[in-house]
């Protein structure tokens, strides 16, 4: 436990103004009129340079806190100190969950319970559960990857088959049979995300524990074609 | 005890111009993917040794010691360090081990002070007194980063949190590439006096033949990824000699031992390297083919030794040693 807490003092120290920066623009976008979008570029525009920050920092943060002591290359340097797999990424992980998961949650309680939300707004559990998938796809690819060019290009190339794979599905969902649609849609979305949150966990635990970065990779590519594959059957309306 | 021990290790990398032929659809099958770079590596590392790899670049050192550290998963063959299979290797182990390479990327980011800090928790036994003389020997500025540090001192940076916990096994990758004569005095000096009570094994990888010759007591030369051979520095030492004959007769060489290697003839002397010394049966050998001439047996350095043994082995190596 000593050093997991050594490891995220660390990190925390080495990334805090960066960190800093995140919070503060997070604050400022928090605080700041709902609807500024609408408003002109001039109006707003320290705005939405801070929004921008919100949620482009955090994707270089996670690359920055994982790469610092990446497990893929063999001259990291904690691949030969008395550190286990376990605790390292139990480390990663926990500050990455703290910031980016528990951190926008608390910040959106203290909201929630100042200005009272409808009913079909997304409850806490669900943005929580969304939250940690996105932090487990950012960290499975930026542990995989041995610097941040590399990381870039391959969230890059990510996206690109995921919008690819999109087109591909929506004729497969077409020629799906309609009951298997109407099933298929009934599917609990939390349920979804669990499980395939669960291929990219698989996929850190191979490049940590296994360093296996063949079946690393086979893990992301079936989670990224599942986790678009699912959310296209139940975002695609059924035919009147 | 033997420390480390290997038994027939091998190591293979997957080729990038397997990988490029691919491609081009040029591959030959029989090719293969991969290329070999150890081929069946067998080591004994004694308890208390300080045992130098030696050879010249791209020799297989750097990967013998990585597949040692378990920063390479060996291909074939097997690998032990402190009796764990080197797959194996924990927290449990590396607590006793130390590892200085050039190429580990140390958290540039921290001043010494930092990084010292950094590294003591790790190390239940870590020794303030041991750190407090260390650092006095090397004389590290401590508030500086280790991004603004010369090579020579964020190698004695690295060889200090290596040495400070009294590691039963201090493993170096080349630690005097690059270094000037006073820093690599330091990095000796510093070396010696953590090690002397014997109670740490060395494991040193270097082609800076002098230092290994100062340092190490037991030698294994490595080409082209196999042992060539592995004993005691002085048996070593003792074994080999050059002889020197006042007489330009080449012929000579035919009928002589197979022991006497790299003949060398010209303006009246004729010279060769005993490889099998023996003081009495030398002597005896030389005044029965050179019954008539001056004699000279002399010692040589491990440098000389290491250069002779290179030549006879592949004679393309003679100029990278030299």
């Amino acid at each position: 436990m000593n050093l997991i807490w050594h490891i995220i003092k660390k990190d925390f120290s080495h990334n805090r103004l960066v960190i800093f920066w995140w919070a503060a623009s997070g604050i400022l976008v928090e605080l700041s009129p709902a609807d500024f979008v609408r408003g002109t570029w001039t109006e707003h525009g320290y705005l939405i340079v801070c929004l921008l920050t919100c949620y482009v920092l955090p994707v270089g943060l996670i690359a920055s806190i994982y790469q610092e002591d990446h497990m893929v290359d063999s001259d990291g340097f904690l691949r030969t100190r008395p550190i286990s797999p376990c605790r390292l990424l139990a480390a990663k992980l926990g500050l990455v969950w703290t910031l980016f998961v528990i951190a926008p949650l608390l910040l959106l309680l203290i909201e929630r319970m100042v200005t009272p939300v409808t009913s079909r707004a997304p409850g806490l559990g669900t943005i929580g559960l969304n939250l940690t998938f996105v932090v487990l796809v950012l960290s499975a690819v930026a542990a995989w990857c041995k610097n941040l060019s590399r990381y870039f290009l391959a969230l890059l190339t990510g996206i690109f088959f995921f919008g690819l794979s999109r087109m591909a599905f929506s004729s497969l969902i077409e020629a799906t049979p309609l009951g298997l649609r109407a099933l298929l849609r009934q599917t609990n979305s939390a349920l979804i995300t669990v499980v395939f949150s669960g291929f990219w966990a698989a996929a850190l635990y191979n490049i940590y524990y296994r360093r296996r970065l063949l079946v690393a990779v086979s893990l992301m590519v079936i989670g990224l074609i599942g986790t678009t594959l699912m959310g296209d059957f139940l975002t695609t309306p059924l035919p009147r | 005890m033997n420390i480390i021990e290997t038994r027939n290790l091998t190591q293979r990398y997957w080729t990038k111009a397997s990988l490029h032929d691919l491609w081009s659809a040029g591959h030959n099958p029989s090719a293969g993917w991969t290329t070999k770079v150890l081929f069946d590596i067998t080591l004994s590392v004694p308890h208390g040794s300080f045992y130098a790899l030696v050879g010249a670049n791209g020799a297989g050192k750097t990967t013998t010691l990585k597949v040692l550290m378990n920063l390479l998963r060996p291909s074939g063959g097997v690998a032990q360090v402190l009796g764990v299979d080197t797959v194996r290797l924990g927290e449990k182990e590396f607590a006793q081990i130390g590892y200085v390479s050039e190429s580990q990327q140390l958290p540039k980011w921290m001043t010494v002070q930092q990084f010292l800090d950094y590294c003591r928790p790790f190390y239940p036994t870590w020794d303030r007194e041991l750190e407090a003389k260390l650092l006095s020997r090397f004389g590290l500025p401590m508030s500086r980063k280790l991004d603004e540090l010369s090579r020579g001192t964020l190698t004695k940076v690295s060889l200090l949190s290596s040495l400070a916990y009294r590691p039963k096994l201090l493993v170096l990758d080349e630690p005097f590439g690059g270094l000037d004569p006073v820093a690599r005095d330091d990095v000796t000096q510093g070396l010696l006096e953590s090690v002397q009570q014997g109670e740490t094994t060395v494991l040193i990888s270097s082609h800076d033949i002098e230092e290994v010759e100062r340092l190490a007591d037991r030698v294994a030369l490595i080409e082209e990824g196999r042992v060539k051979f592995s004993e005691p520095t002085e048996s070593l030492l003792g074994r080999f000699r050059r002889i020197e004959v006042a007489q330009e007769e080449m012929w000579l060489a035919n009928s002589c031992p197979t022991g006497w290697i790299n003949w060398d003839s010209g303006a009246g002397r004729t010279s060769f390297i005993d490889s099998a010394y023996n003081r009495e049966s030398t002597e005896a050998l030389c005044q029965k083919h050179f019954p008539f001439a001056t004699v000279q047996i002399q010692p040589m350095t491990l440098r000389e030794i290491f250069i002779t043994l290179a030549r006879k082995a592949n004679p393309s190596l003679q100029r990278r040693i030299s």
